[in-house]
């Protein structure tokens, strides 16, 4: 999988980490189990610093999308399963409704762009995160 | 005579370097990893007949570039041999200089034709990593593998420095100490490697994994290979440094085969991009960070020294404070050798000048320049044979031998004369040697009276 970071975003680099990880993993690009390079690896490859890498890993982490094991290093875990988003998307998924009502779409166009944003990542074909 | 074999020496390695630069400059045009001259090119584009003529046109002037040099080494042999010399040092630097202008005119060309045609790849504008390549970076070289050729290049340093003689501890200073440094740097440039970004082309980890083993292999070999050959070179000047002509012969073969491994190192790399990436539609374009597609500018990318985009070799990123010092520093010693070279060029063809003062005799030439109480003389002569003498620091030419020498006989010598015009001045105080002649022997004769006359009664 590649990971693509873009310095100049304003979105933080360790988020453009965790964000691009999850497509990868959601579009079968990281297998369950692959293994992910080491923090210092990583932070090297993209010349950053290694506390940027440590967050997004962390994140990750938390989230249950790898694990992070003694001796075999930090591995893709795979989808955490829960059956359900955490409150906070689902929050963030409100405001892009809300926002896409204001643009004057209708509830069936807004729809069909969820399928399509949801099937994107099945189909393996994500590649600009 | 000896002048000429000198000459015919000297072009005969000078000239090769200039085709050297030109070959590899001329290689840039090949695509490696969708790259042609700096520019990144879908494979559509690759073959495009605008494209192929700027890559013609720009082989064509690098070659035409090389061959003005070439006439116009050549046609510098006329001067005389000391400013022949240093002229041309500054002439391989401008040799080496001036054919990046054409890249960098190229260069625009070629940029200026994928903007206006609108060819662009996926990957734009940002840094691309490989995760998988990237979590199986390969088994790298151990660090003691460096280390027998420094101790090796230690050893006739160590030997040197207790020697009584200061000139021959000077010499190993300057000479077994270079060695001895080159070794180490190796040792410390192999892990710079290791830290770089890994090659991407495409989204083929394999593929992109074995990018970057190649380079990180070969650049592992160059450097394994350049401490080992530096330490056997200096055994053997440490073992021959008794004559002048082997120890000739041993560095002219040094930097025969140095030179001739490196490169081959580096075509090795550059062929092994060129076949990986042949088929690949064009991925990943970091063009807008690379100015004229030859520098490095990412202030966000904490790395101070970075892959070049194709071949083994590394360059600084400008976007760093620190490697705008590096480039500011290499710069200025740039600017300090032609400095340097043009003002030894210029002293050498200046008089030898020599007066006696108030008690002290004064002598210079070019930057050669001390003075001497006539009190601290002890020993005054005038030899019309130079005894054998070896260059420790300074000047070794047909017509001149000026610097830091071992001379047999004398102990701390410098030297300042023409080793083909007798007679010279030995004086010497208890402190050290210094053999000098005038610009004539009958010049050189009458100033040894004179300071002969001068000097108190006691000398």
């Amino acid at each position: 999988m590649l990971l693509r970071l873009d310095m100049a975003s304003q979105t933080p680099i360790y988020r453009q980490i965790r964000d691009q990880m999850v497509l990868g993993i959601a579009a079968g690009e990281l297998a369950p189990g692959e293994k992910l390079p080491t923090i210092r690896a990583l932070a090297g490859q993209c010349g950053v610093n290694m506390m940027t890498v440590n967050k997004a890993y962390a994140l990750l982490r938390q989230e249950g999308y790898i694990t992070t094991g003694r001796r075999g290093g930090t591995v893709v875990a795979g989808s955490p399963g829960f059956g359900a988003l955490p409150e906070r998307y689902a929050a963030a998924l409100r405001i892009i409704a809300a926002e896409a009502r204001l643009a004057g779409m209708d509830e069936d166009a807004f729809a069909a762009l969820c399928r399509e944003a949801y099937n994107y990542n099945s189909k393996g074909d994500g590649d600009d995160g | 005579m000896a002048e000429t074999a000198t000459a015919i020496i000297w072009i005969v390695i000078m000239l090769p370097c200039l085709a050297l630069v030109a070959a590899l400059l001329a290689n840039e045009a090949k695509p490696k990893k969708n790259i042609v001259l700096g520019v990144t090119l879908p494979l559509a584009a690759q073959s495009d007949a605008r494209v192929l003529a700027i890559s013609r046109r720009f082989r064509r002037d690098v070659w035409l570039c090389c061959g003005a040099f070439a006439a116009l080494f050549c046609a510098l042999a006329l001067l005389d041999m000391g400013q022949f010399i240093m002229w041309s040092i500054v002439l391989l630097i401008a040799a080496i200089l001036a054919p990046y202008a054409l890249y960098v005119r190229a260069n625009k060309k070629l940029a200026a034709l994928k903007r206006a045609e609108g060819w662009s790849v996926p990957y734009a504008g940002g840094v691309v990593i490989d995760l998988k390549a990237a979590a199986n970076p390969g088994r790298p070289l151990r660090r003691a593998a460096f280390l027998p050729p420094v101790v090796i290049a230690l050893v006739p340093l160590i030997i040197a420095l207790f020697s009584g003689d200061e000139g021959t501890r000077w010499g190993a200073v300057i000479m077994f100490g270079a060695m001895v440094f080159i070794g180490l740097l190796c040792m410390f440039l192999y892990p710079l490697i290791l830290r770089q970004r890994g090659d991407v082309a495409g989204p083929d980890s394999d593929r992109n994994a074995a990018l970057t083993r190649v380079r990180r292999y070969n650049w592992g070999k160059m450097l394994l290979v350049t401490s080992y050959l530096t330490a056997i070179f200096m055994l053997g000047y440490w073992l021959l440094q008794e004559s002048a002509l082997w120890t000739m012969v041993l560095t002219a073969a040094y930097m025969f085969v140095l030179i001739g491994f490196c490169l081959t190192t580096e075509f090795t790399v550059r062929r092994a991009q060129e076949r990986l990436t042949r088929d690949e539609p064009g991925y990943v374009d970091e063009d807008e960070l690379w100015i004229w597609g030859m520098f490095y500018n990412n202030p966000n990318d904490r790395h101070i020294f970075i892959n070049d985009r194709t071949g083994s070799g590394m360059g600084v990123n400008f976007g760093r404070p620190a490697g705008k010092v590096f480039i500011a520093l290499t710069g200025a010693i740039l600017v300090g050798v032609i400095v340097a070279c043009i003002a030894l060029a210029l002293g050498f063809s200046s008089p030898f000048e020599a007066s006696v003062e108030g008690g002290t005799l004064y002598f210079s030439h070019g930057t050669e320049k001390y003075e001497i109480a006539l009190a601290d003389v002890s020993e005054l002569d005038l030899i019309y044979d130079l005894p054998t003498a070896r260059r420790v620091a300074g000047t070794g030419l047909p017509n001149l031998a000026e610097g830091r020498f071992a001379v047999e006989g004398y102990e701390n010598a410098r030297i300042s004369l023409n080793p083909g015009q007798p007679p010279f001045i030995v004086v010497r105080t208890p402190d050290m040697t210094r053999i000098f002649a005038l610009n004539t022997p009958e010049e050189t004769a009458e100033f040894y009276e004179t300071l002969k006359e001068a000097l108190p009664c006691s000398a």
